[in-house]
């Protein structure tokens, strides 16, 4: 019987940590025409903004630092609300049916996420804080779009989900960081070569001012955070994936939690 | 638990083919009102009634006070954000001045 059990065991492992990313970067890569045109909407007015804030930067205008903080703010507050609707998209299509009506929670969902991304920013000194509001922030739209419980009792819930498999949610983050590091370099070393080598060897082009801005704060910023939207829609898609995961591991008979059990009281 | 009376508690002639959840009394069909999959009687009933009727107040007072906090502290966390802003941008201008050369 025990020989049974633990041949059964080997066979039907729960998907991996990462399983979560392979589904998102599979479902970016099928429904990214349908994706784009609301993540341009959320972004382009932070875009802007955040362009003109590494200008200011860059040339040290201290004075504009206030005007555009508050600007940010503003354009951070659009950039959650139109992700919510990105987010909801992802959910109909993960769960199937007609699409949850976001009136009326859209005002709880920027609530959480105000609250939640303190806690990422001011919080991460103290790191867990942080890495709790990164996570519950992502999963704020998929939360309160599930008809069910109470919404504290559904933050309460969520914060025992992510605290029951923080090591699986590890994983990703340390992967997700590890990835856009990867990334950054290797387009940066691509933008590099094109303008040292390929520019002016190939089409006679003297490339110096183009490099001289590379190689500045201006070009170091702006190619980190062109890369960083990349990753922030990946995140979006991700966050949506990994809810549905940590759900289906906390609520559903997984045969993980079944097998061990039967394996316990059958060595007892 | 066996049901100790088997008549039904307004019904002296009629045998009680359950027992209200609430009040526990022996109730026949005719006054037996079954919902949500469990038997009530009348008063047992009215008694559901008030506590739903008292849950509900709760919970509308809960969410008042809620919503009342959420306008409260989200200028708090509004003005927090555009702290972070500034500070980051802040930060990055004063890392521009530095001289990394003069620190080792």
């Amino acid at each position: 019987m025990g020989t049974a059990i633990q041949a059964h065991f080997e066979t039907s492992r729960a998907p991996g940590a990462l399983s979560s990313m392979d589904s998102a970067a599979e479902y970016l890569r099928r429904n990214l025409a349908a994706l784009l045109p609301l993540y341009v909407v959320a972004m382009l007015p932070f875009s802007a903004i955040m362009i003109a804030t590494i200008d200011f930067v860059t040339s040290e205008y201290r004075a504009m630092t206030v005007l555009t903080s508050w600007l940010l703010v503003l354009a951070t507050l659009w950039r959650w609300a139109w992700l919510a609707f990105l987010q909801r998209r992802v959910q109909t299509d993960i769960r199937g049916g007609e699409p949850h009506r976001i009136r009326g929670r859209l005002h709880s969902i920027l609530f959480v996420r105000l609250v939640a991304s303190v806690c990422a920013t001011w919080g991460s000194f103290i790191i867990a804080p942080g890495l709790y509001g990164f996570l519950i922030g992502g999963m704020t739209t998929p939360l309160y779009l599930e008809p069910s419980d109470r919404p504290t009792a559904q933050i309460k819930r969520v914060i025992s989900w992510i605290t029951s498999s923080h090591m699986r949610l590890l994983k990703i983050l340390t992967s997700l960081g590890f990835l856009y590091f990867i990334s950054l370099i290797c387009l940066y070393a691509l933008i590099r070569i094109v303008v040292g080598t390929l520019l002016p060897s190939f089409l006679g082009i003297d490339p110096s001012d183009m490099g001289f801005t590379l190689s500045s704060w201006t070009g170091i910023l702006v190619v980190s955070y062109l890369v960083g939207l990349i990753f922030d829609l990946y995140w979006a898609v991700l966050s949506v994936m990994i809810f549905y995961d940590l759900q289906s591991r906390r609520l559903a008979p997984d045969l993980r939690v079944r097998i061990r059990g039967l394996r316990n009281s059958s060595s007892s | 638990m066996a049901i100790q009376r088997r008549m039904c508690a307004n019904h002296d002639n009629r045998m009680a083919i359950g027992v209200c959840v609430i009040t526990k009394a022996p109730i026949c069909a005719e006054c037996s009102t079954r919902y949500e999959g469990v038997n009530y009687s009348k008063e047992g009933l009215a008694i559901l009634k008030k506590r739903r009727a008292k849950a509900s107040k709760a919970g509308m007072s809960s969410k008042a006070v809620g919503y009342m906090l959420a306008v409260v502290v989200s200028p708090l966390l509004v003005y927090a954000h555009f702290l972070f802003f500034e500070h980051t941008t802040s930060f990055f201008i004063d890392l521009q001045q530095f001289e990394f050369a003069n620190w080792f």
